[in-house]
């Protein structure tokens, strides 16, 4: 995507200045704030496609940014952190973060990033329409919506796509990789901890028991299993 | 407790007394007023009744016998004359004898009772005196002297000894020669470390106790020269027991707390550390790539460019091990486990070390469908790599090092074997501890000395066990364990 537009918010002047100078190198439109309560601020007025947002600042840390920010934005949000510690990867994740990088990264590797995470990936309604529905679920394909019950719960996009490859590919396991590969890009599949992240709050929002999920099944050390109701499959039922 | 005169003198006055108010009554009923026996008889029992609850038995005695004297002399017929053959005579007398043991009997318990009362009292306001002191005693160590000194007040004990088991000490309050005339203080020490496991005294002037609680010796006590009853002593030990062992629980939470602040701020301090370091290597990082992979440079520039980015990730590659390195050191370990297969462990370290094993022989042997082992990948690879850098470190550049693994109950063991000149065995216990070094190597070998005692830890921090097999030109053989995987349906996400 060129001439996307990118928000960092990051306390230290030389990454700012580092990478407005890379990013707008690479046609991205770059713009800086240099703390959560400033970045919020900005983010009121102006549009952005992808803020990346330093964890660790002073005042408003990254994760009290990132949730804020979440209440009212579906903007993608990739997390800069210099701890690779897995308590920090979900903590950065469950505040609604679509992904994280450790510093320090690499220009190539953080462009990449930011490209799987601009990607929305194209839905092709299904067959038999652009809704999938099931006992008072429904997954609108064409406006990015799902409604519980009749009542409206609000999706971040990669839970949006993520609930949406799982719903139009049910009944079969899917394994960790090809769920992040298929969500995240090509460079993904490791990031294990990514899904069990964003498939708990898609339980949470759609789940009647989340703690004891009945649509997304884990498939220990395999990966995900959607289980849907109305479609008649020639695979097993849980 | 008010000073009081000898009991012998006391009984010797009141006796005196007893006769004196005799021969005034006598004076009295004979001479002046003329009374007849009856009245007589009457007034020497009210005298006998007044020495008897009074003065005690003796003084009650001498008064019973010489009513009997002067009543027989004065007030019986044949009066002025003493007449022992008379009934009345044995009358009076056992009627004066049985009033004045009676009375004196019943008064001297009443007596006794007031005053073992009074003593209970004083005593409890004593013991009340004296827990209320030791509560302000804050260290086990400080209140063990406290309390030989609040026991030497409270109780006006001229002389206490406090034993404490778990200083193996003696403090005293007082001289010590009344606790055991003409013993030395040594002696008295060792009869306090007796009676605190539980033993006898035999012949002490002095009273010892043993001071425990829920059946766990703590210390033991010596009191001399004060009359303390034994509930009072056995309330003085209890109370002694309870803030001893107050006492030493509250040391034990502070050291836990003192730990607990400590580890955080070294936490807070490295992460701080990290933190610094980490984010002008993050500006570089990114300036460097961006211009690696922007456009084409000539081969001169390319290379140099090179190797700035790889000095970078070099230096960011070092903090992240020395961070974590001081993590481990600083006790604080968090695991990610994750299953990998071992050879990817073997071939992740040997790569790291690509430089260090230049020209070097190293033989890898992994058995075909060796389970994976489900450990921290970078903790895992950090121990082999460090038992591969011992191993290029102390063997010659011409002899080989062996890598294998084998399954064992659940565990994978991987081994590191070189062919240097091993261990000497005095010298085996020790390569784990922190900073050790061997004997022959102290002035050539480089490193911080942290090395295997990391690797320990790591490996203890996954359950598993490092150990070294050796012996002076055989050459050191270094295993470790790390946990297997389960196989599926073992284990939950």
């Amino acid at each position: 995507m060129t001439n996307a537009r990118i928000f960092v918010i990051d306390d230290e002047p030389q990454i700012r200045r580092v990478m407005k100078t890379s990013l707008t190198a690479q046609g991205y439109i770059v713009m800086d704030a240099k703390s959560g309560e400033e970045g919020l601020e900005v983010l009121r007025r102006e549009h952005f496609d992808l803020v990346l947002l330093d964890m660790n600042m002073p005042g408003m840390n990254g994760l009290e940014t990132c949730e804020q920010i979440r209440r009212g934005s579906d903007v993608a949000i990739i997390m800069l952190t210099v701890r690779n510690q897995e308590a920090d990867k979900i903590a950065a994740l469950d505040a609604g973060a679509d992904d994280y990088i450790t510093k320090p990264f690499s220009m190539p590797e953080l462009m990449a990033r930011i490209r799987a995470n601009l990607r929305r990936i194209p839905l092709s309604p299904l067959s038999d329409g652009s809704v999938i529905g099931f006992d008072g679920i429904e997954i609108n394909v064409a406006t990015r919506q799902v409604t519980v019950q009749g009542k409206e719960v609000r999706f971040t996009p990669k839970e949006f796509e993520l609930l949406y490859y799982l719903a139009s590919n049910p009944n079969i396991a899917i394994p960790h990789s090809k769920l992040l590969q298929a969500i995240w890009g090509p460079d993904y599949g490791r990031e294990v901890v990514y899904l069990h992240v964003f498939v708990n709050q898609i339980r949470k929002k759609i789940e009647p028991n989340p703690a004891k999920p009945r649509y997304i099944i884990s498939e220990p050390r395999v990966g995900y299993r959607f289980y849907l109701p109305t479609k008649t499959s020639s695979l097993e039922n849980p | 407790m008010p000073v009081r005169s000898h009991p012998l003198i006391d009984h010797v006055v009141y006796s005196l007394l007893a006769l004196v108010t005799v021969a005034a009554v006598t004076y009295l009923d004979f001479h002046l007023l003329d009374v007849n026996n009856s009245t007589a008889a009457f007034s020497y029992l009210l005298v006998v009744l007044g020495f008897a609850t009074r003065a005690g038995i003796e003084a009650s005695v001498t008064a019973s016998l010489a009513s009997v004297f002067c009543y027989n002399f004065f007030f019986l017929p044949p009066v002025g004359s003493l007449n022992v053959a008379d009934p009345q005579n044995w009358v009076a007398l056992i009627a004066f004898l049985v009033t004045a043991v009676t009375a004196s009997h019943l008064s001297a318990q009443a007596r006794k009772q007031a005053q073992e009362a009074g003593a209970g009292r004083r005593e409890m306001s004593k013991l009340y005196e004296f827990s209320r002191a030791l509560m302000l005693g804050d260290s086990e160590r400080k209140l063990a002297g406290q309390i030989a000194q609040q026991i030497a007040s409270v109780f006006q004990a001229p002389s206490v000894a406090f034993y404490s088991i778990s200083e193996d000490k003696v403090y005293h309050a007082g001289p010590v020669e009344p606790l055991l005339e003409s013993h030395s203080s040594t002696e008295v020490s060792a009869i306090l470390r007796v009676v605190a496991k539980g033993g006898e005294v035999p012949n002490a002037s002095a009273r010892f106790s043993a001071v425990s609680l829920g059946g766990r010796a703590l210390g033991s006590l010596g009191v001399a020269g004060t009359q303390v009853s034994d509930a009072a002593l056995s309330a003085i030990c209890q109370l002694a027991a309870i803030a001893m062992e107050r006492a030493r629980v509250q040391e034990a939470v502070n050291r836990t707390e003192f730990t607990r602040q400590n580890e955080r701020l070294k936490s807070t301090l490295l992460d701080a550390l990290a933190h610094e370091f980490k984010t002008p290597l993050t500006s570089i990082k990114a300036a460097i790539s961006t211009v690696l992979s922007q456009r084409s440079h000539d081969e001169v520039e390319n290379e140099l460019l090179t190797i700035v980015e790889e000095e970078a990730d070099r230096l960011t590659e070092l903090v992240t091990e020395s961070i974590k390195i001081a993590r481990i050191g600083a006790g604080n370990i968090q695991l990610q486990r994750q299953p990998f297969a071992v050879t990817e462990l073997v071939s992740a370290a040997l790569g790291k070390l690509k430089n260090l094993c230049d020209g070097r022989t190293i033989r890898v042997s992994l058995p075909e469908g060796l389970a994976e082992v489900d450990a921290d990948p970078d903790l895992a690879e950090l121990v082999l790599r460090q038992l591969l850098v011992n191993a290029l470190k102390y063997s010659p550049s011409s002899a080989a090092i062996q890598v294998s693994a084998e399954e064992r109950d659940g565990w994978i063991a991987i081994q590191v074997a070189d062919n240097g000149p091993g261990i000497p065995e005095v010298e085996q216990a020790s390569v784990f501890e922190k900073f050790y070094r061997g004997q022959a190597d102290r002035q050539r070998t480089t490193g911080t000395g942290m090395g295997l005692t990391i690797a320990r830890e790591i490996v203890q921090a996954h359950g598993g066990e490092i150990w070294l097999e050796s012996g002076p030109g055989k050459g050191a053989r270094f295993s470790f364990t790390l946990p297997r995987v389960l196989a599926t349906g073992e284990m939950t996400e």
